[in-house]
C-alpha cells in the first residue's frame, strides 16, 4: 500500500466522516501528521484539510521529534521515593519510537 | 433468464438517491433501483466506522466518561506533568460545554449513569475511595467505596444503582501484581461487597448496569484478554477478546458493546455480540486512558486519553454503525 502524508491540526467535527473512513485508511500520528491512502479518496480528503503535505522521511522527522521531547519529558518527571513500577502507573509506559507507514 | 416481478409477485422499487445509511431502519436486505446512477441495490448491513466528533475545551488523560454518543459527560482525568483536574464537560453530540467541576480533582476513576443522572467512585494514583453523585446540575460527596483505588471499572444506570470492581489499591508496591477483584454494589446509600471478579485486574474495557456488567481486557502482571459478564451475583468468564490489552474503553451491555483503544496506544476496536468478538475498524487516532460512552456495538464516543508521547488528547471520535448499499450484478 502506498500512502500520503501531512500535517494538520485536527478541528474536530467533520475532520473526517464516516464516509471518508468508509473509503480510505488515515491514522493519525503525534504532531498532528496523518497518514492516509494514496489514492482518489485520500487526495480528496487532503484537499478538503488543506494540510501541510509532507514526504515520508519528513513526517517521520516530526514524529520522531515528538517523541524524543516527550522520552526527556518522561526522565524527567519523578516523585521522590517512587519505584519504577509506580511511576509507569502514573505516567504510563516511556514513549517509544516507532515507523510509519 | 428470470423475470424478478414475476418470482416476487412485487416490482422493485425506485428511488432517486440511495437510502439514508442509518442503522438499524428496516431497509436491511431491501432490494431497490436507484434512478440517478441507473443501478439496481440492495441494503446490506455495512460496517462501523469512527468519525470525528468535536473537540474537547480541555485536552486531558485518564478522565471518565459516561452516557451515550449523543448525551455524554467528561469527567476530571489528568494535565500531565501531574496535575488532576476537576473540570467536567457534557457533549451533546454537536459540542463540549463545560458545567459544574467535581468536588475531588482526580483521574482514572470509575463512572456510570447518564448526564443527568450519574456517580463517579475511586481514582489516583494516590488511590482515593471518594464517590459523587450527580443530579443534572451538582456534584454531592456520598458514601465511600470500602476499597480505595485507582484504575477500577465501572458501571451502572444512574445515580442511585452502579457497581464498582477491579482496580489497583497501590498496596503492595513495587509487586507487579497490586490488582484487585473485589467488586462492590451501590444502591444510592451504601457500596456493598459483593463477589469478586474471576480475574482480579485493572484497567479492562467496562459499561453495563449493576445486574448486568461486562469486563474486557485489562492488566494484573501483564496485558489480559479475559472477558466476565455480571448477572448481578456472580461473574462469568465467556470468550477473550482479541487482543489482550489494558487501558482500553468500552460501552454498551453484555449483549452487545464495543471495546476501543488501549496500551501501548492502540485504535483497535472490537465489538461483541455476548458470546464472542470481532475485530472491526479502528480509531483514526490510537489512544489509551480515554473516556467512553455509548450504548451498544453500534453507536460509541471516545475522547481525550493519551498517545505518548501526545500526553493529553481532546480529539474525539463518534462511533456509527451504518448501512452498505451493495450494486447487484446479474449474469
Amino acid at each position: 500500500m502506498a500512502y500520503k502524508y501531512t500535517v494538520k491540526a485536527n478541528w474536530g467535527k467533520g475532520f473526517f466522516t464516516h464516509e471518508e473512513r468508509r473509503q480510505m485508511y488515515l491514522a493519525g500520528h503525534p504532531g498532528n501528521v496523518w497518514v492516509v491512502d494514496d489514492n482518489v479518496f485520500g487526495d480528496q480528503w487532503l484537499g478538503k484539510v488543506v494540510g501541510a503535505n509532507k514526504t515520508k522521511a519528513e513526517a517521520q522527522a516530526i514524529v520522531d521529534g515528538e517523541i524524543e521531547d516527550a522520552q526527556d519529558a518522561w526522565d524527567a518527571n519523578n516523585v521522590d521515593g517512587e519505584s519504577s513500577d509506580e511511576k509507569i502507573l502514573r505516567l504510563g509506559a516511556k514513549p517509544v519510537k516507532y515507523n510509519l507507514p | 433468464m428470470a423475470n424478478y416481478r414475476k418470482i416476487s409477485g412485487v416490482n422493485v422499487k425506485s428511488y432517486s438517491a440511495d437510502p439514508d445509511r442509518t442503522y438499524p431502519s428496516g431497509m436491511e436486505g431491501k432490494l431497490y433501483y436507484n434512478s440517478s446512477d441507473g443501478q439496481f441495490k440492495f441494503v446490506g448491513l455495512g460496517a462501523g466506522t469512527w468519525a470525528s466528533g468535536e473537540n474537547l475545551n480541555t485536552a486531558r488523560d485518564g478522565l471518565g466518561g459516561t452516557g451515550i454518543q449523543t448525551a455524554a459527560l467528561g469527567i476530571g482525568g489528568f494535565v500531565p506533568p501531574n496535575t488532576a483536574k476537576n473540570i467536567v464537560e457534557s457533549y451533546d453530540g454537536s459540542s463540549w460545554t463545560e458545567i459544574a467541576d467535581i468536588n475531588t480533582a482526580r483521574r482514572l476513576m470509575a463512572s456510570a449513569g447518564t448526564t443527568t443522572s450519574a456517580i463517579i467512585f475511586g481514582g489516583g494514583p494516590p488511590q482515593v475511595a471518594i464517590a459523587e453523585s450527580w443530579n443534572g446540575s451538582s456534584w454531592t460527596e456520598v458514601a465511600d467505596l470500602n476499597l480505595a483505588r485507582s484504575h477500577l471499572m465501572g458501571a451502572g444506570a444512574s445515580n442511585t444503582s452502579a457497581l464498582a470492581y477491579g482496580g489497583t489499591d497501590g498496596s503492595s508496591y513495587p509487586a507487579p501484581d497490586y490488582h484487585t477483584g473485589k467488586t462492590e454494589s451501590w444502591n444510592g446509600t451504601a457500596w456493598t461487597e459483593v463477589a469478586d471478579l474471576g480475574t482480579g485486574r485493572y484497567g479492562a474495557g467496562a459499561d453495563g448496569t449493576a445486574t448486568a456488567a461486562i469486563a474486557a481486557g485489562g492488566t494484573a502482571a501483564g496485558a489480559k484478554d479475559e472477558t466476565e459478564t455480571w448477572n448481578g451475583t456472580a461473574w462469568t468468564e465467556l470468550a477473550d477478546i482479541n487482543t489482550g490489552r489494558s487501558y482500553l474503553e468500552a460501552a454498551g451491555t453484555t449483549t452487545s458493546a464495543l471495546a476501543f483503544g488501549g496500551n501501548p496506544a492502540t485504535g483497535k476496536t472490537e465489538s461483541w455480540d455476548g458470546s464472542s468478538w470481532t475485530e472491526l475498524a479502528d480509531m483514526a487516532t490510537a489512544r489509551l486512558h480515554s473516556g467512553g460512552a455509548g450504548t451498544n456495538n453500534t453507536s460509541a464516543l471516545v475522547f481525550g486519553g493519551t498517545a505518548p508521547p501526545d500526553s493529553g488528547l481532546n480529539a474525539t471520535e463518534e462511533w456509527t454503525f451504518g448501512h452498505a448499499f451493495k450494486k447487484v450484478t446479474t449474469g
